[in-house]
C-alpha cells in the first residue's frame, strides 16, 4: 500500500471509464442504427422509384396502344420523345412490336457521374374492356386481352445517388446530435451518481496527506456514503489513537529530556570531584589510585557527552521546523572546512557540488549535513587518498542528495540497522555513541523525506536522502 | 341365298331411317347468353325433334361425319363458330343465326346481325346529325353498305366512308375522319371493328365530341351514344319459321337471308348530355 496519495487523472476515474463506456456504446448503437435506417431508406427509395418507373411505363402503355397496334412509328416516336421531355430522368424508350420488332428506340447520353439504370419493361395489352364484335352480338367474354407490344423504360438513379447523399449528411448530423447530447446527459447524470464517490476520495486523500481533522462529508445513503461514514468512524479512533500516541510519546520524551538533565547534576559533581581531587590531593595518591581517578573522570566526560546527545537528539521532535531556502552546498563547503581544521594533516578530497539548494529548516539541515560529512570524514581516516563528494542526482523523478566517501563502507546486510538509534555496526573501529545516523533519519522524516545508503566493505559508502 | 340377299336389301333400307332419329341438328358455339336466347327463340318456333351440340364442350366436333351419318334434315348455326364449322357441308341446308359471317352459299341463308339500315338512318335523324362516317371492309359488308347508301340518301344523310383491308389501317382511316364527320357508325364489321381497334372508336368520339352508334348495346359502356340492339331471341324465332318452311318442303334457295326483326334503340343518356344531345330513345 502506498503512503503517499495517488494523482486523481480524469482518464483513471470511475466516472470517466463508465463516461466512456456509455458513450462507446451510444455510440455503435447509433452507428448500427444509423447504417440500418439509411440502408432501409435507400432501399426503400429505390423500390418507390421502381414503382413509379413502373407506372410511368404503364401510364406509356396506355398512351401508345393504338399507335403500337398501328405501328405508326411517327407517333410512337413521338409519344416517346414526349416521355422523356416529361421525365427528365428517362434515359432511353424502347417500343417493340408483339413480335419483338423493335419501333421506337429513344435513347439520351447517361449522366457523367457513375450513376446506374434502373429499367422497367410492361406489356402493351389491348384494353381489357374491348370486346369484338361476336363477343359484343353474342353477350360473351373475352379470353383476356391480347398482348399488342412492350414498352421499356430506362432511368437514370442521379437523383436517387444525390439524395442518398443528402439523406447520409443529414443522418450523420442528427447521429453526431444525437450522440453528443446523450453523452452529455451522460456526463451530467454520471457526475452526480459519482459526487459521492469523488467526495470519498477526496476526503481520504486529505487523510492520507496527514490532516486527520479532515472528515468526509456525507451527500448521499448509498454504498459510497457508508463508506465515508466507516472512513469517518475510523478517522476518528486513528485521531483519537493518534492522541494517545502523541502525548505517550511526548510524555516519554519529557521523561527522557527530565531524565538526562537531572544525570547531568551528580555526572557535574562527580567529574568536578574527580577535578578538584587530582588538582588538591592527588600528592596523597598512589600511582594506581590516580590511574583509576582519570577512569572515573573520562568515564564521567563520556557520559557528559552522550547525555548531551541525547539531549540534542530528544529535542529534535520537540523542536519547530522553520522552512526557508537552504544552500546545502554552502554547508557543506562550512563543515568540510571544520573537519579539516580538526585534522590538516590528512590528504582528503573534498568534491562539493555547487548551488545545491533546498527548502527546509537551515538548523536541522546543517546537523544532517555535519553527521554525514563528519562520518564520511571519520571512516576514510585510514585511507591515503580519501574521497568525500556532495552531490545530487534524480531519483524517480525526485532530486536525490549524496554524501559518497570511499572509507570502510559496510556490508550491505546491515543496511537495515544503520539508522537505530545507538546501534553501531561491528569493526567500525571508530569513536561514536551510533545516534548520527538515527538523528538524520529522524530530521529527514521531519521534512517528509526519505534517506537511504548504499556500500561495500573497503569501498566506500554512499548516503542519499531527498526532501 | 335368297334370305341373305333379303337382309342386305332391308338393312340397306331401314338403317338409314333409324339413324335420321332428328330433324334439326342445332350447332352452337358456345353457351353465351345471346346463343342461349337464340335457341330458346328457335325451339319456341320450331318444334322438329332437335338434336344439340355445343361446340365449346367438345376439343373437337366432326360435324361433317356427323351430318353424313346422322343425315338431318337440316342444320341451325348459332354463332360464327358453328357456322364455320358447317363450311364443308354442302347438301344440307344450313340456317344461321347470331353469326356476322353469314355470306353468299347455295344451302345457306338465316338471320343476319345488320338491323336495317333504316333503323340506323332514323336514329340519326333523331340525334340531328348528316355527315355518318363509316369504316368497314367491302368484302365483308360492301352488300350492307349498298343499302345503307341508298337509305340514307332517302333521308338526306351523307355518309363518309373508308375503307379497310386490315384491322391495323382502322387507325389511319378513323384519323382522315377528323372534322368530317358529326357522328361515327360502327358496323359489326370483322375487320374495321376489333378488340384492338375498337377503343380507337370511342376515343375518336371522345376527342371529336361526335357520337358513336354502334351495333351492340355492350358497346355503350365503353362510350357509344346509341346502339341498334338486336333480339336474339326474336332471331332465333325467325330461324325457327325459316326451319319450319324448309321442313316443310320450301327450297331453300326461295328464303332468302333476312334482316332481324326484332331491334330496339338503347343510347348511354350519360354520353349524350355530355355531347348536348337530347335524349334520342323518344
Amino acid at each position: 500500500m502506498s503512503h503517499y496519495p495517488l494523482p486523481i487523472h480524469f482518464r483513471s476515474s470511475f466516472q470517466y471509464r463508465l463516461f466512456r463506456v456509455f458513450t462507446l456504446l451510444t455510440s455503435l448503437i447509433a452507428l448500427i442504427f444509423l447504417t440500418v435506417y439509411i440502408t432501409f431508406e435507400i432501399r426503400n427509395q429505390r423500390a418507390h422509384i421502381s414503382a413509379q418507373l413502373h407506372l410511368q411505363a404503364q401510364h406509356l402503355a396506355e398512351t401508345i396502344r393504338l399507335p403500337l397496334y398501328a405501328e405508326n412509328r411517327p407517333v410512337l416516336q413521338q409519344l416517346a420523345e414526349g416521355a422523356t421531355h416529361q421525365i427528365p430522368e428517362l434515359r432511353g424508350v424502347v417500343i417493340t412490336a408483339s413480335n419483338g420488332k423493335v419501333l421506337t428506340d429513344v435513347r439520351l447520353p447517361r449522366s457523367e457521374n457513375n450513376a446506374g439504370v434502373i429499367e422497367e419493361t410492361v406489356e402493351v395489352r389491348s384494353d381489357t374492356l374491348a370486346s369484338s364484335p361476336e363477343s359484343a352480338i353474342s353477350g360473351g367474354t373475352e379470353p383476356g386481352p391480347t398482348l399488342i407490344g412492350r414498352v421499356s423504360l430506362k432511368r437514370s438513379t442521379e437523383d436517387l445517388l444525390l439524395m442518398s447523399y443528402r439523406l447520409v449528411a443529414i443522418s450523420c448530423a442528427m447521429a453526431v446530435g444525437f450522440w453528443l447530447t446523450v453523452s452529455l446527459i451522460c456526463y451530467l447524470v454520471l457526475r452526480q451518481v459519482t459526487k459521492s464517490f469523488n467526495v470519498l476520495i477526496q476526503g481520504i486523500h486529505a487523510m492520507q496527506s496527514g490532516d486527520l481533522s479532515a472528515r468526509i462529508n456525507v451527500v448521499s445513503d448509498d454504498e459510497p456514503g457508508r463508506a465515508a461514514n466507516a472512513v469517518n468512524d475510523l478517522a476518528d479512533a486513528l485521531a483519537a489513537r493518534t492522541v494517545e500516541l502523541e502525548n505517550a510519546n511526548r510524555e516519554l520524551e519529557a521523561f527522557n529530556y527530565s531524565v538526562s538533565h537531572d544525570l547531568r547534576k551528580p555526572l557535574t559533581v562527580i567529574y568536578s570531584y574527580c577535578q578538584f581531587i587530582q588538582e588538591f590531593c592527588s600528592h596523597n595518591l598512589d600511582a594506581q589510585c590516580r590511574e583509576y581517578l582519570q577512569e572515573i573522570s573520562d568515564g564521567s566526560q563520556r557520559m557528559n557527552q552522550l547525555i548531551g546527545t541525547l539531549l540534542e537528539f530528544a529535542s529534535l521532535t520537540r523542536t519547530e521546523l522553520y522552512r526557508c531556502h537552504v544552500d546545502l552546498s554552502e554547508i557543506a563547503h562550512t563543515t568540510a572546512k571544520g573537519l579539516v581544521v580538526t585534522e590538516p594533516s590528512r590528504k582528503v578530497t573534498l568534491r562539493i557540488a555547487e548551488g545545491i539548494t533546498v527548502k527546509g529548516d537551515r538548523n536541522l539541515l546543517q546537523v544532517v549535513m555535519d553527521n554525514l560529512l563528519s562520518n564520511a570524514w571519520k571512516f576514510t581516516s585510514k585511507k591515503e587518498d580519501a574521497l568525500i563528494e556532495f552531490g545530487v542526482l534524480e531519483d524517480e523523478g525526485m532530486p536525490a542528495y549524496y554524501v559518497r566517501d570511499n572509507g570502510s563502507g559496510f556490508n550491505m546486510t546491515h543496511a537495515d540497522k544503520l539508522f537505530i538509534p545507538f546501534h553501531r555496526l561491528p569493526g567500525t573501529g571508530v569513536d561514536g555513541h551510533g545516534i548520527g545516523l538515527a538523528t538524520v533519519e529522524r530530521i529527514i522524516k521531519r521534512h517528509g523525506g526519505r534517506v537511504w545508503a548504499e556500500g561495500e566493505p573497503e569501498k566506500g559508502a554512499t548516503f542519499y536522502f531527498t526532501l | 341365298m335368297r334370305r341373305l340377299l333379303f337382309v342386305i336389301i332391308a338393312l340397306a333400307t331401314l338403317l338409314p331411317s333409324l339413324a335420321q332419329a332428328y330433324d334439326v341438328l342445332v350447332l352452337q358455339s358456345s353457351h353465351n347468353t345471346g346463343y342461349e336466347q337464340a335457341f330458346n327463340g328457335f325451339r319456341s318456333d320450331c318444334k322438329a325433334p332437335q338434336r344439340v351440340v355445343v361446340l365449346s364442350d367438345y376439343v373437337d366436333v366432326d360435324v361433317v361425319r356427323i351430318v353424313r351419318e346422322e343425315r338431318p334434315r337440316l342444320i341451325l348455326a348459332i354463332g360464327d363458330t358453328a357456322l364455320a364449322a358447317t363450311r364443308k357441308i354442302t347438301q344440307t341446308p344450313v340456317i344461321a343465326v347470331v353469326a356476322l359471317g353469314i355470306n353468299a352459299k347455295a344451302n345457306l341463308t338465316g338471320v343476319t346481325m345488320f338491323a336495317p339500315p333504316e333503323k340506323y338512318c332514323n336514329l340519326f335523324k333523331q340525334l340531328k346529325v348528316h355527315n355518318v362516317g363509316v369504316i368497314h371492309n367491302p368484302d365483308k359488308t360492301g352488300w350492307y353498305l349498298d343499302k345503307a347508301q341508298k337509305a340514307a340518301e332517302k333521308v338526306g344523310i351523307k355518309l363518309i366512308v373508308r375503307k379497310v383491308a386490315t384491322p391495323r389501317e382502322t387507325l389511319a382511316q378513323l384519323d382522315s375522319l377528323a372534322g368530317k364527320v358529326d357522328t361515327l357508325w360502327m358496323l359489326p364489321d370483322t375487320t374495321a371493328v376489333t378488340r384492338e381497334t375498337v377503343e380507337a372508336y370511342f376515343r375518336f368520339g371522345q376527342h371529336q365530341a361526335v357520337p358513336v352508334v354502334s351495333f351492340a348495346s355492350s358497346y355503350l359502356g365503353l362510350g357509344a351514344a346509341a346502339a341498334v340492339d338486336i333480339n336474339s331471341t326474336e332471331m332465333g324465332r325467325q330461324a325457327g319459321d325459316m326451319a319450319n318452311a324448309l321442313l316443310r318442303g320450301v327450297r331453300i334457295d326461295d328464303i332468302p337471308r333476312q334482316a332481324p326483326r326484332g331491334t330496339k334503340y338503347t343510347i348511354n343518356p350519360n354520353v349524350l348530355g355530355k355531347l348536348d344531345i337530347n335524349d334520342a330513345s323518344e
